[in-house]
């Protein structure tokens, strides 16, 4: 194994294996850097998410990839905004129910409720929080594909999958010379 | 009664060709120890043992020293440029994961991760181009100035032709940063190239140099390069 390695790389000056590896963190800092320039563009930290639960069926499944944006007016009833819960990592994806808004600072307290859910997010939120804010909100939705998500949930069921792809991406990237 | 005859002429120019190859370390080397063997579907593959044949040849047995210009700038602006795609990356996740509060330090970082990169491309495409090598021939004993020599590469997709473009000059016109160069890369010379240039091309047909099974035809691939400069640079041999 370490003999093949070896050969692969015999004849291979310092400055190609760098010019080689250079390739692969090319790809690999552009990837990242069009995600940040499409966040900065959207104003919102996650401009992509995936449905993980069927708490807003039938308007989105689970697997769905939702297109977030965060413009600068003020959220309505109706929007299905994405939000996350101080303290908790994993955002969700509801619709607004109730806004009101507080007239001298423009704050807004908000209600959400998952379509398909029996009961508002109150029982989501933290002990005697009875609103979100705007500042929990990470985007509204502008649009969605169905189940383009799929491949995300797969891969963080089976998180070897994606350590996987991402060596056999790096391992083409480098010894292919084109 | 005894000719005189030139003695400096003695020896044939096939058999000057012949010294040429026994003395060739960089055959030596092939032969006994790195036999070539490789996909021989693969095109970019033989292009690319080639090319880096070529250039072991020069190195080895023309003695020439390599510029590293162009892969200098490559690797610097390059790796600047994932540097700040790293930082950017390290400072969200860990420093300050606030998306509102680094906003302005994300933008910097994606501008000039951009044009670092945009930068990184153009030179590729307009100031290397199909460059493969670029180097000098110095003589040890100072008598001679040095000779420098550029090659560059032409190949169509699906063609088996590779056409090589060399070019001779007395100084260095090939790796300076000027745009467009000041020799052109491509084609014949223009009038207004300096005198000392000198622009040779060859068409390789790459089935010559390489067998069914892959194996490399060393030995045709330095008779190549030991025509191509026999008037032109200096001999080690």
């Amino acid at each position: 194994m370490l003999q093949w390695i070896h050969d692969q790389f015999k004849g291979w000056s310092l400055r190609q294996l760098l010019l080689q590896t250079l390739n692969f963190f090319m790809i690999i800092g552009s990837v990242f850097m069009l995600w940040k320039g499409w966040s900065l563009f959207v104003n919102s930290e996650s401009p992509i998410v995936v449905v993980l639960s069927e708490s807003m069926e039938p308007a989105f499944q689970r697997g769905d990839l939702l297109f977030l944006s965060m413009p600068n007016e003020p959220i309505r009833v109706g929007d299905i905004t994405v939000f996350k819960i101080k303290g908790r990592e994993v955002p969700i994806v509801h619709r607004v129910l109730t806004v009101h808004d507080e007239i001298e600072t423009g704050k807004q307290y908000i209600l959400t409720k998952g379509d398909n859910n029996p009961g508002d997010d109150r029982v989501l939120y933290n002990h005697n929080q009875m609103w979100i804010h705007r500042e929990d909100v990470i985007g509204k939705v502008q649009g969605f594909l169905p189940y383009a998500g799929m491949v995300t949930i797969i891969m963080n069921d089976y998180p070897q999958l994606k350590f996987a792809l991402l060596g056999v991406l790096g391992l083409l990237v480098v010894f292919q010379r084109e | 009664m005894t000719t005189t005859g030139s003695s400096n002429q003695k020896t044939s120019a096939a058999e000057r060709e012949e010294e040429s190859l026994a003395n060739s370390k960089w055959l030596q080397q092939i032969g006994e120890h790195h036999p070539i063997k490789l996909i021989p579907n693969n095109p970019a593959d033989l292009r690319l043992t080639l090319d880096d044949s070529i250039r072991g040849i020069l190195l080895e047995d023309y003695k020439f020293r390599e510029d590293n210009t162009h892969a200098d700038r490559k690797l610097v602006t390059g790796y600047l440029a994932c540097f700040i795609a790293a930082l950017a990356g390290a400072y969200s996740t860990l420093v300050n994961p606030d998306f509102q509060e680094t906003r302005p330090l994300m933008l910097v970082s994606v501008i000039s991760f951009f044009i670092l990169y945009v930068g990184f491309q153009w030179y590729m495409l307009y100031v290397e181009q199909n460059t493969i090598f670029v180097g000098e021939q110095r003589d040890e004993l100072g008598f001679e100035p040095p000779k420098y020599l550029h090659i560059s590469s032409e190949n169509e997709r699906y063609s088996t032709s590779y056409k090589l473009v060399l070019t001779f000059a007395k100084s260095n016109h090939f790796s300076g940063l000027k745009f467009p160069p000041t020799i052109p890369l491509k084609g014949p010379l223009p009038p207004s190239a300096p005198k000392d240039v000198v622009r040779r091309e060859v068409e390789l047909d790459i089935p010559n140099y390489f067998d069914a099974e892959g194996r490399f035809a060393a030995r045709s691939l330095r008779k190549l390069v030991y025509s191509l400069m026999k008037e032109n640079v200096m001999h080690v041999d």
